[in-house]
C-alpha cells in the first residue's frame, strides 16, 4: 500500500519525467560522443593529438559503459528528488501521517526508487549501446552476450545509486546537501583518494563494477548503500518530521540558488588546486544546475540547460579548457542575473 | 473516540514549547485549543500525529498512539498547515497518492474535493492555488478516510466570510455526527462560534480546561450593570454589604463578584431607585485576554511555533 502510494506520487510530478528524458539525452549523446571520438581518430591519424590507445576496433559496450558516469546524475536527481522534495514543500507531514511507520516510508521509497531506475537503466543501456553502435560505425564489436550482460549491470548500478541517494536524501533532508553529498561520495572523493584506497569509494567501485562485472566491487557498492539508507532510516526515525514549521516556507525555488553559490564555490576551489579536474568540475556545475532547474524552473529553462550540459560534454574534448571556463562562466553568470 | 494525552512535554535543548500537559479531547463535541502565537499549540498537535517526539508524556488516541493505527487516515484526519503540499502536483493527484496509502477507495478523493468545492480545479497544479484553496485542499485531505477524529490548526487562515461560515458549519457537524473535532485557533471570536468546550494554552501550559459557558462565566469582567440617578449612595451600600462598585458612568455603576438578586435587594432596602440592573456578559475575547494575560506578559519565541 505504501509503495503504492510512492508510485502514484513519483509518476505525478513533472521533474520524474524531465529526469528519465535528461538520463536518456546524456547517455545517447555521451556514448554516441565518445564512440565517435575512437571513429574520428582512427579516420584521421594525422590529426590526432593524444591516443591512448592501440585498438582498431572497439565493443559498443565500451562508450556505452563509459557514459553511465554521466547519465547517472540525472536518476541521482529522479532519486534524491523522491525525498528532498517532500521536505522542501512539506508534503513529508501528510506522508508520515499517512504511514507513520518510518521504515515502511524509507522502504517504499527506496524500492519505488530502485524498481524505477532499474527498468530505466535497462532502457537507457539500450540507447547507449545503440548509440555507440552508430558512432562506432566499422570499428565496432558487437557481441550480444556482452550487451545483455552490460545493460544489466548498467541496470543494478543504477538502482543501487538510487536507493543511495534516497538513503542521503532521508539523512540530509535538503536537496543542496544531498547533491553535495553524493557528488563528493561518487565523483569528488575519488580524485583525491589514491589508487588502491579509492577502489572502496562507492563510484570507483561502481564503475569497476559497470566496465567489468567485478562482484567485489559490487559488494562494496552494496555496503555502502545499506550503510546509507541506514543513516537515513536514523534520522527518519530519530528526528522530529519538522523540528521548525517555518523550514519549509522558502518553498520549492529557493533551491536552485543555493545550488548554484555551494556548486560555484566549489568549482573556484577546484580550478585553483587541480586544473587537471577542471573540466570534470564543469560537468558538475551544468549538471547541478540542471537539477536546480528541475526542482523550480520553467520549461524553457530546463531545456536549454539539459542542452548546455550535452554541448559540454560535447565541447569538452574539442575545446581548449580555458575557452570551455569561459563559454561555461558566461552562461552562469547569466543564469545568476536571470 | 477520545484522544488522551498525559504528561505532554516537548523541549528544544533549553526551551520548554510545551510542559507537563494533560488532557481529553472527547467525541460529539468542538474542543477549541486557543492560545497566543508560540504557545505551543502546533507542537502539541504535530506530538498528538505522530510528527515530532515528545519529550516526555503520551499522547493516544482511542488508547493507540497514533504510529500503531493501521489505517492513520481513515482513524485521525488532520489539517496542518496548508501548504503542505507539492507544487506540482494536482490536487488530485496528491489526494489519491495519500488515499492509496491507507486503502481508501479512490471515488472519495472526488467526494471530498466535492466537499471542498475543488471539483472544478483538481486537475490544477497545487501550486498555483491561493491561500484559501490551499486551506480547503488540506481540508479535503483531512475528510478523506472519512475519520472518527479530526484535528485541524487553524482552519480559517486565508478563508474568505464565506468559507470561514462554511468551516464552522462544518465542524459542527462533524462533531454533531459524534466525531472527535479538536481545532486550534488564535481567532477567540471563532471560538466563541464553534466550540463546545476549550483548552486555553500559554507557554506551553494549560491554563484553563472547561466548557466553554464556564470560561465566559467564570471571567472577572462578568459583571452586573446598574443604572441609577443615586449611584453614589448605592455605592456606599454596596460597599458596607462589603461589595465593590465603580462608576463606569455618571449613573452608571459596574459591580463584579455578587450575584444580581443581592444587588437589586440592597438597592431595594436602602430606597434606591434603579433604572436598570441588568448582566454583562463577558465576551470570549476578555475572558481569553484575561487569562492568558500572563502568559503573553514574557513570552519569548518558542521554536517551533513560527505561526
Amino acid at each position: 500500500m505504501t509503495a503504492a502510494a510512492e508510485w502514484v506520487k513519483l509518476w505525478t510530478v513533472r521533474s520524474t519525467w524531465w529526469c528519465l528524458a535528461s538520463s536518456l539525452v546524456l547517455m545517447g549523446s555521451c556514448a554516441f560522443l565518445l564512440a565517435n571520438d575512437f571513429a574520428y581518430d582512427l579516420e584521421h591519424p594525422d590529426e590526432q593529438s593524444v591516443r591512448d590507445t592501440v585498438a582498431t576496433t572497439q565493443s559498443i559496450v565500451e562508450p556505452a559503459a563509459a557514459s553511465v558516469s554521466l547519465a547517472q546524475f540525472a536518476v541521482i536527481a529522479l532519486a534524491m528528488l523522491v525525498i528532498t522534495a517532500e521536505y522542501s514543500s512539506g508534503t513529508i507531514r501528510a506522508t508520515l501521517r499517512a504511514v507513520p511507520v518510518r521504515g515502511r516510508v524509507l522502504l517504499a521509497k527506496a524500492a519505488v526508487a530502485a524498481a524505477v531506475t532499474f527498468a530505466a537503466g535497462l532502457v537507457l543501456a539500450a540507447a547507449g549501446l545503440a548509440a555507440a553502435r552508430l558512432g562506432l560505425r566499422d570499428y565496432a564489436v558487437v557481441d550480444a552476450g556482452d550487451a545483455v550482460a552490460v545493460a544489466l549491470r548498467i541496470a543494478a548500478y543504477l538502482a543501487l545509486i538510487a536507493v543511495f541517494s534516497v538513503g542521503m536524501g532521508a539523512a540530509l533532508r535538503s536537496a543542496v546537501g544531498t547533491l553535495s553529498a553524493v557528488l563528493v561520495l561518487l565523483v569528488g572523493l575519488s580524485m583525491v583518494v589514491p589508487e588502491p584506497a579509492s577502489h572502496y569509494l562507492p563510484g570507483v567501485a561502481g564503475s569497476m563494477f559497470v566496465a567489468d562485472g567485478d562482484v567485489g566491487a559490487a559488494l562494496i557498492l552494496v555496503a555502502w548503500t545499506g550503510a546509507v539508507l541506514a543513516a537515513g532510516y536514523a534520522v527518519l526515525r530519530g528526528r522530529d518530521a519538522c523540528p521548525r514549521a517555518g523550514s519549509a516556507a522558502t518553498g520549492p525555488h529557493s533551491p536552485p540558488r543555493e545550488l548554484l553559490a555551494v556548486e560555484l564555490a566549489q568549482r573556484d576551489a577546484l580550478q585553483k588546486f587541480l586544473p587537471a579536474v577542471l573540466v570534470e568540475a564543469e560537468h558538475r556545475a551544468t549538471v547541478v544546475l540542471a537539477v536546480a532547474h528541475l526542482d523550480g524552473g520553467g520549461v524553457a529553462a530546463r531545456l536549454h540547460t539539459v542542452t548546455v550540459v550535452v554541448a559540454a560534454r560535447a565541447l569538452a574534448p574539442r575545446v581548449r579548457q580555458q575557452d570551455l571556463s569561459h563559454i561555461l562562466r558566461g552562461l552562469l553568470a547569466w543564469r545568476t542575473r536571470s | 473516540m477520545t484522544i488522551t494525552v498525559t504528561g505532554l512535554t516537548k523541549r528544544y535543548g533549553a526551551t520548554t514549547a510545551v510542559h507537563d500537559i494533560s488532557l481529553r479531547i472527547a467525541p460529539g463535541r468542538v474542543t477549541g485549543f486557543l492560545g497566543p502565537n508560540g504557545s505551543g499549540k502546533s507542537t502539541t498537535i504535530r506530538m498528538v500525529l505522530g510528527l515530532d517526539r515528545p519529550t516526555a508524556g503520551t499522547a493516544l488516541i482511542n488508547g493507540k498512539p497514533y504510529a500503531e493505527l493501521a489505517s492513520p487516515l481513515r482513524t485521525v484526519g488532520a489539517l496542518l498547515d496548508a501548504r503542505a503540499v507539492h507544487p506540482g502536483r494536482s490536487a488530485r493527484n496528491h489526494l489519491r497518492a495519500m488515499a492509496r496509502g491507507n486503502g481508501i477507495p479512490e471515488r472519495r478523493v472526488a467526494e471530498v474535493l466535492e466537499t471542498v468545492g475543488l471539483s472544478e480545479v483538481a486537475r490544477k497544479r497545487a501550486g498555483g492555488f491561493s491561500l484559501g484553496m490551499s486551506q480547503r485542499l488540506g481540508i479535503a485531505e483531512a475528510l478523506l478516510g472519512d475519520p472518527e477524529v479530526l484535528i485541524f490548526d487553524e482552519p480559517v487562515n486565508g478563508l474568505d466570510p464565506d468559507g470561514v461560515r462554511w468551516v464552522r458549519q462544518l465542524m459542527r457537524a462533524l462533531a454533531a455526527e459524534g466525531r472527535t473535532v479538536f481545532v486550534s485557533s488564535h481567532l477567540m471570536s471563532e471560538m466563541q462560534q464553534t466550540a463546545d468546550h476549550l483548552v486555553v494554552i500559554g507557554k506551553g501550559r494549560i491554563i484553563r480546561d472547561a466548557p466553554i459557558a464556564d470560561v465566559i462565566a467564570g471571567s472577572s469582567t462578568t459583571a452586573v450593570r446598574v443604572r441609577t440617578p443615586d449611584a453614589e449612595a448605592l455605592r456606599h451600600h454596596l460597599a458596607a454589604a462589603t461589595i465593590a462598585a465603580r462608576h463606569t458612568g455618571p449613573d452608571e455603576l459596574t459591580i463584579s463578584g455578587a450575584r444580581i438578586e443581592r444587588i437589586g435587594d440592597i438597592a431595594y432596602e436602602a430606597g434606591v431607585r434603579l433604572h436598570e440592573l441588568s448582566r454583562r456578559d463577558a465576551s470570549l475575547e476578555e475572558a481569553y485576554l484575561e487569562l492568558t494575560a500572563a502568559s503573553v506578559e514574557y513570552a519569548t519565541p518558542v521554536p517551533g511555533e513560527a505561526r
